[in-house]
């Protein structure tokens, strides 16, 4: 027997088990075969064959289909040529139907000779028309099916425990036996055991949005849709074991439809009389003497082996699509930056993809492409985002809309998602939900509960884990099931056939083509997958040099201007080197030069924090450690990085020194380590490097030590090529912000939201470093921030939350025309709305016409709701007091919030002894210290140890401040920062100076105001 | 038309679990199993599955017999005219 009807979890928010977890359970009771069908769906076939061919059984992909008139149908593919025709049907069904609700007609399928058609549950044409009790139609119905189908088409008996089952069944056999159509036995799977039914009901519930106590007819009556064992299924179709039999038929007709190993990578269209590898060989070279001047030597020596390894593996095509793309951005002025370990490549760099020279790095170019690994190369480019879409384009325009889909992601149920879906199915009160969800870290699903207690933000939860426990239980058993399908940020396959072969195409949300299967998922099946990824940075830069043009060209990399800035850590705005450890780092490390900078990129990051390595890297770096190694081989790989591992590059360098593995296997054992799962297979890679070592002479408690080094960094670190590129673009921002910050600080308004820190923060800063801002102002303001001729920046109309594009031209065009007269001119010749006008009066944009907001507010309401509902303003009414036009400004703005509330209650702080930021900064070392401000971005990184300790910023109207609390004040105090935190936030805690960098070590966290409670 | 009964029954079932006799005001021999099926109960208050039973009785009556599969107590639920 072969379960042919299958439903996993991708049948999303219905079927409760993986592909993985089917494959899994059929091997293990011994079905030779196992089907899947979800519906209108393949995106679990990759997995369904990959966990199938390590469990060593046949794949069946296969996919429930709905038919035009709204029946289910279930469809098997007998191979590869019946898969692509499941694919062409529905990519037919997907877009050509209301977007959620593909519907295929059967025309589709007639011409579709490698599908095996079963006549589907009781949504079925025939089931259903026999339920409705018209015998006429259900023989129309699988008679139309069987002359579809010929000889591939089967009646499904169900015996699913269902009320009127054994009269179906006997209504659907009768017709079977009269229209001489074979019936086959089928269990419809939609959960593992019978015992996972509750999980399959309640994401029931979640799909159709009600809670577990109210009846649904799609809601499942039982549990018996579960994957039978053979001797379940021989029982429960004892009396009739030929339905069995026909199982093994079926199966015996089907082939596995995906053979892992193909490719189908895009031909790059050249004329006949050149080849990929020639044309890539000439812009190569070419590049080469653009770029080095020379094409011999070392240069000659390393693009001959790249061309070569490219050559051999076969993606000559790969690497001219992708020239292509960058010189379509380039022709099109399209900032972009190549990312990733592409920088690893020379080629790369000859064709301009990438900014980072890797032969003067001494960038190991197997990081990136390798003869053993023979994996696909991953080519990553930023692009400004507002023209990403633009480049996108180009390649559906050059390729075909039939070669070219977006990637999907499987968006996986986390804590949050979990409680959120499942709490309201189980019926937990609304409120009780969003306050356990806000309270929650991001977590897998099934760590709620053991972790629960190492949370305390979790532990002062009004709602303890016994009153959630069937809640955490269910968050558990759904962690890791696909949730919904979204799309891929950046990623785009082309591919040399049409892809309706091999990958259906739906629209995403957005209405883009995409293939319904994620990232690891497409390069299975076999295609190239392209990263085009949108970066706001791109835009704020090519904004800034429109104000400071003789920047453009200028080498930043070089600048010291720029070093020293960062070196001060005044990085705050700044591509990569803003965050508060950046900040902190920086402040500690006194970069002085461009290398410090990629270092300073690499170290954070959780490979270097968790194996404990910026404390060893900075005292060395300083002076005051002694860079030892291991082993004398370690000193040329280690030497640039204080003998510290910051860079995957340098993993593999050392498997291969140390190791003696070849550099394809190197960064295979990296792709392992990062990959590991468990404490015995992580043993298990180091057994063979301590052995490979040993073997070639190192000591073997050297060898493991120096695994021990490798193991601490695993490589959830950057590659150096990576940091490189990432430096050029972060001290591209460092020299706007030391040599033109107005420039930059404008740019990057204007390109909200981006980077780490909100508008108000940004212009905080900026206020700061002396640039000087001007009013929004409907006479001056432009749609983007501004720097006028005097310096100051011009508020942009960009800043005004509820005014889109839209709103905006409309104000420009107008203005255009002649100035604003007053509201109702402004109103009459921009059509803008009352709710535009009014926040246009609050964010100040009006006070030309009238300084009196609260007139003008009154003349908004009368403009467009009628005179009669608002009489007219009476002429001396006041205007709001002053607090109040500043919280209205900042409602609409998102500008001054924080810190005027700061302002508010600094009278009341100052008799508590409690200091500005301002004065906290230039405290001496150590000194005790009271301060407070409105708590900023709490977080907790991760630490080797494991300990916990949070980091956070307060911010009052003086600037900011970082601090930090170990362990014990999170324990005790740590629902002060993650869990109900008030609106002012005191510290009690102790100066540290580090370098040039400030931080307050945390003692006790109070709040220092009493707080307003709505009751 | 059917009416609600709801209540407990003593039942003598066959070794496959299907009912052959049950007493509610008077006593009534099953005479045929008209349809069988399972219900989940209410998984969410800790309730296990139930097997219902659709009879038709030697007296001519029709009725719904449930077997709680986790307490093995039987409830007679509907009555049909």
């Amino acid at each position: 027997m072969v379960h042919l009807h299958v439903h996993s979890a991708f049948s999303l928010l219905d079927g409760a088990a993986s592909p993985e977890a089917l494959v899994r359970r059929a091997a293990e009771l011994g079905f030779p075969a196992l089907a899947l069908t979800d519906h209108s769906s393949v995106s679990g076939v990759v997995a369904l064959h990959r966990a199938a061919l390590q469990a060593g059984i046949r794949p069946i992909a296969g996919a429930e289909v709905e038919l035009l008139d709204g029946s289910h149908l279930t469809l098997l593919a007998m191979g590869p040529d019946g898969y692509a025709g499941l694919c062409r049907a529905l990519t037919a069904a997907h877009l050509g139907s209301t977007r959620g609700r593909p519907r295929m007609p059967l025309s589709a399928l007639r011409r579709e000779e490698g599908l095996i058609a079963l006549s589907g549950c009781r949504k079925g044409a025939a089931a259903r028309a026999l339920l409705d009790r018209s015998g006429e139609r259900a023989e129309e119905a699988l008679r139309t099916l069987r002359d579809a189908f010929p000889n591939r088409f089967y009646v499904e008996v169900q015996r699913g425990g269902l009320p009127g089952d054994a009269a179906l069944e006997a209504g659907l056999s009768q017709l079977a036996r009269h229209l001489s159509i074979p019936e086959v036995a089928s269990c419809d799977v939609h959960h593992l055991e019978r015992e996972d039914f509750w999980v399959h009901d309640l994401l029931t519930c979640v799909r159709l949005g009600i809670t577990v106590d109210e009846l649904h007819p799609e809601r499942p009556l039982n549990g018996e849709r579960y994957l039978l064992s053979p001797q379940e299924a021989a029982e429960r179709y004892r009396d009739r074991p030929e339905l069995l039999g026909a199982t093994d038929e079926i199966a015996a007709r089907c082939a596995p439809a995906l053979s892992f190993g193909v490719r189908l990578y895009p031909s790059f269209p050249l004329p006949p009389t050149k080849t990929p590898e020639g044309e890539l060989r000439r812009l190569t070279y070419e590049g080469a003497q653009r770029r080095y001047g020379r094409t011999d030597g070392e240069v000659g020596r390393r693009l001959e082996h790249e061309l070569r390894t490219i050559e051999d593996l076969g993606f000559a095509d790969y690497f001219l699509l992708v020239w292509d793309v960058v010189h379509f951005a380039q022709r099109e002025g399209i900032r972009f930056a190549g990312r990733g370990s592409a920088a690893d490549s020379a080629v790369a760099y000859c064709l301009e993809i990438t900014e980072v020279d890797p032969i003067a790095r001494r960038l190991l170019f197997e990081r990136f492409l390798s003869r053993e690994r023979a994996e696909r190369p991953d080519i990553d480019l930023d692009f400004d985002h507002r023209a990403r879409d633009r480049v996108a384009d180009y390649l559906f325009r050059t390729y075909g809309e039939e070669h070219v889909a977006g990637v999907a992601t499987y968006q996986t149920f986390q804590a949050r998602s979990a409680v959120r879906d499942l709490g309201k199915a189980l019926g937990f009160p609304e409120a009780e939900v969003k306050e356990v969800q806000r309270r929650l870290p991001w977590l897998p699903a099934d760590a709620i509960a053991e972790r629960w207690d190492l949370f305390p933000e979790l532990q002062a939860s009004p709602i303890g884990p016994q009153r959630l426990g069937l809640l955490l239980r269910a968050c558990a058993a759904v962690a890791g099931l696909p949730r919904h399908l979204g799309t891929h940020l950046g990623g785009l396959v082309v591919s040399r056939g049409a892809l309706s072969d091999i990958a259906p195409r739906q629209r995403s949300a957005k209405g883009v083509a995409i293939v319904p299967f994620d990232k690891v998922d497409v390069e299975d099946l076999g295609f190239l997958k392209f990263d085009l990824l949108s970066l706001r940075t791109l835009a704020a830069l090519d904004e800034a040099y429109k104000t400071a043009p003789e920047l453009r060209d200028a080498r930043a990399a070089e600048d010291p201007l720029a070093i020293e800035l960062v070196a001060r850590g005044e990085t705050l705005g700044l591509f990569q080197l803003e965050s508060p450890a950046q900040r902190a780092l920086q402040g500690r490390m006194g970069a002085r030069g461009f290398e410090d900078i990629v270092h300073a990129i690499a170290i954070i990051r959780p490979g270097p924090i968790k194996g404990n390595m910026v404390g060893p890297y900075l005292r060395r770096r300083a002076g005051k450690e002694e860079v030892s190694y291991l082993d004398p081989r370690l000193r040329p790989i280690l030497e640039k990085t204080y003998g510290v591992v910051l860079f995957q590059e340098q993993v593999i360098e050392i498997a291969t020194e140390i190791g003696g593995f070849s550099p394809g296997e190197a960064d295979q054992l990296r792709r392992v380590m990062t990959h590991a799962r468990s404490a015995r297979e992580m043993a298990s890679i180091g057994e063979r490097f301590v052995a490979q070592a040993t073997a070639g002479g190192t000591d073997e408690a050297v060898a493991q030590e120096i695994f021990r080094m490798l193991e601490g960094y695993a490589s959830y670190g950057f590659p150096e090529a990576h940091a490189a590129a990432f430096a050029h673009t972060a001290l591209r921002t460092a020299q706007l912000s030391a040599r033109r910050p107005e420039a930059l600080f404008a740019a990057l308004l204007s390109q909200q939201p981006m980077g780490y820190y909100p508008p108000h923060i940004l212009v905080a800063e900026a206020m700061r470093r002396g640039v000087r801002f001007a009013p929004l102002d409907i006479a001056r303001s432009e749609s983007l921030y501004r720097v006028e001729a005097d310096g100051r920046v011009r508020v942009g109309l960009c800043a005004v939350r509820s005014l889109g594009p839209q709103g905006e031209q409309a104000i420009l065009a107008a203005r255009g025309e002649g100035p604003f007269r007053s509201l109702a001119d402004l109103a009459g010749r921009t059509g803008l709305s009352t709710d535009e006008l009014q926040a246009l009066v609050d964010a100040g944009a009006l006070d030309r016409l009238d300084r009196n907001r609260r007139r003008l507010l009154w003349q908004a309401g009368r403009l467009t709701h009628g005179r009669g509902l608002f009489p007219e303003a009476p002429p001396d009414i006041p205007d709001f007091p002053a607090w109040q036009r500043f919280w209205r400004q900042e409602a609409v703005l998102g500008l001054r919030g924080p810190a005027h509330l700061m302002l508010q209650v600094r009278a009341q702080l100052q008799g508590k002894g409690i200091r500005p930021v301002a004065q906290v900064r230039r405290l001496r070392h150590r000194a005790e210290v009271s301060v407070a401000g409105v708590l900023f971005r709490p977080h907790r990184p991760p630490t080797r140890s494991g300990r916990v300790v949070a980091f956070f910023m307060l911010e009052d109207e003086t600037g900011l401040l970082d601090l930090v609390a170990f362990e014990e004040v999170y324990r005790l105090q740590g629902d002060l920062l993650f869990g109900d935190h008030p609106p002012v936030l005191g510290v009690h805690g102790r100066v540290e100076r580090q370098g040039r960098g400030v931080t307050v070590q945390a003692r006790e966290l109070f709040e220092p105001l009493p707080r307003l409670r709505v009751q | 038309m059917s009416r609600l009964v709801n209540r407990p029954v003593k039942v003598a079932a066959r070794q496959d679990g299907a009912p052959i006799l049950f007493r509610y005001r008077d006593q009534h021999r099953v005479s045929r199993i008209l349809e069988v099926w399972r219900e989940a109960g209410e998984w969410w208050e800790g309730k296990g599955d139930r097997q219902v039973y659709r009879v038709e009785t030697e007296g001519g009556g029709v009725f719904e017999l449930l077997f709680d599969l986790t307490s093995r107590n039987w409830t007679l639920t509907r009555s049909y005219d």
